[in-house]
């Protein structure tokens, strides 16, 4: 079973946040290696695992980088905000250790800190997210 | 007009015919056109990117109302 385990200095404070790349989807690499067409390099961004968000969350200037079109349009409720229209954009999420997952990602701005990614709930029901407070350390497998 | 507001048009005027024969399912729409009818979105985008390369198309899955998405992280700026 694919899986990564990361100690965090403090993981109640950072949350469990892993450095991983966005790339564009396999099929579409396919197609542009097959026109001669130049693929976007993955993009190294920061993310926090987040149980509370229904859908995987990718800053909109991460689509732009990857020269991505939208397949989707979703609405989306916060704690601020409810029905926002956003844009929805295939990925592959490169985690450590060869980790992949593929989704339909929600291009929305993210505030503070800084965490580009928001891994949600479409991507935890294939895996096992094992958070170990006491140690701070988490896993996730798929 | 906005990105995928055609086919979001598209797929409006198609959308009883598509509840009645593919419920549950996703949509593939290009323009004015359904493309096709898929078990899962991956399946839908896949032969999108098939069809049209790096083009926007829409995947939407065939449903009466759709459900928002929800967070509770005030990480999203909106």
């Amino acid at each position: 079973m694919p899986s990564f385990t990361l100690q965090m200095a403090n993981l109640q404070a950072s949350g469990p946040v892993v450095d991983l790349a966005v790339a564009v989807d396999e099929v579409l690499e396919k197609y542009l290696k097959t026109q001669n067409q130049p693929v976007p390099p993955p993009i190294i961004i920061p993310a926090m695992i987040d149980t509370g968000a229904t859908g995987t969350v990718i800053n909109p200037a991460i689509p732009k980088q990857l020269n991505l079109k939208p397949v989707g349009v979703t609405f989306i409720n916060t704690p601020s905000s409810t029905n926002v229209k956003c844009y929805q954009y295939p990925v592959r999420i490169l985690f450590p250790h060869n980790v992949v997952a593929e989704t339909i990602a929600i291009a929305a701005p993210l505030q503070g800190q800084h965490i580009q990614c928001l891994i949600g709930r479409d991507i935890l029901r294939h895996g096992v997210l094992i958070y170990l407070g006491y140690a701070n350390q988490f896993t996730l497998s798929f | 007009m906005e990105l995928l507001d055609k086919e979001l048009a598209t797929f409006e005027s198609h959308k009883a015919e598509l509840i009645g024969t593919a419920r549950g399912k996703f949509a593939l729409v290009k323009d004015d056109r359904i493309v096709g009818v898929y078990d899962t979105p991956n399946d839908a985008v896949h032969q999108g990117y098939s069809d049209f390369g790096p083009d926007a198309f829409l995947v939407k899955e065939i449903v009466e109302v759709d459900t928002p998405q929800n967070f509770t992280s005030n990480l999203i700026a909106v």
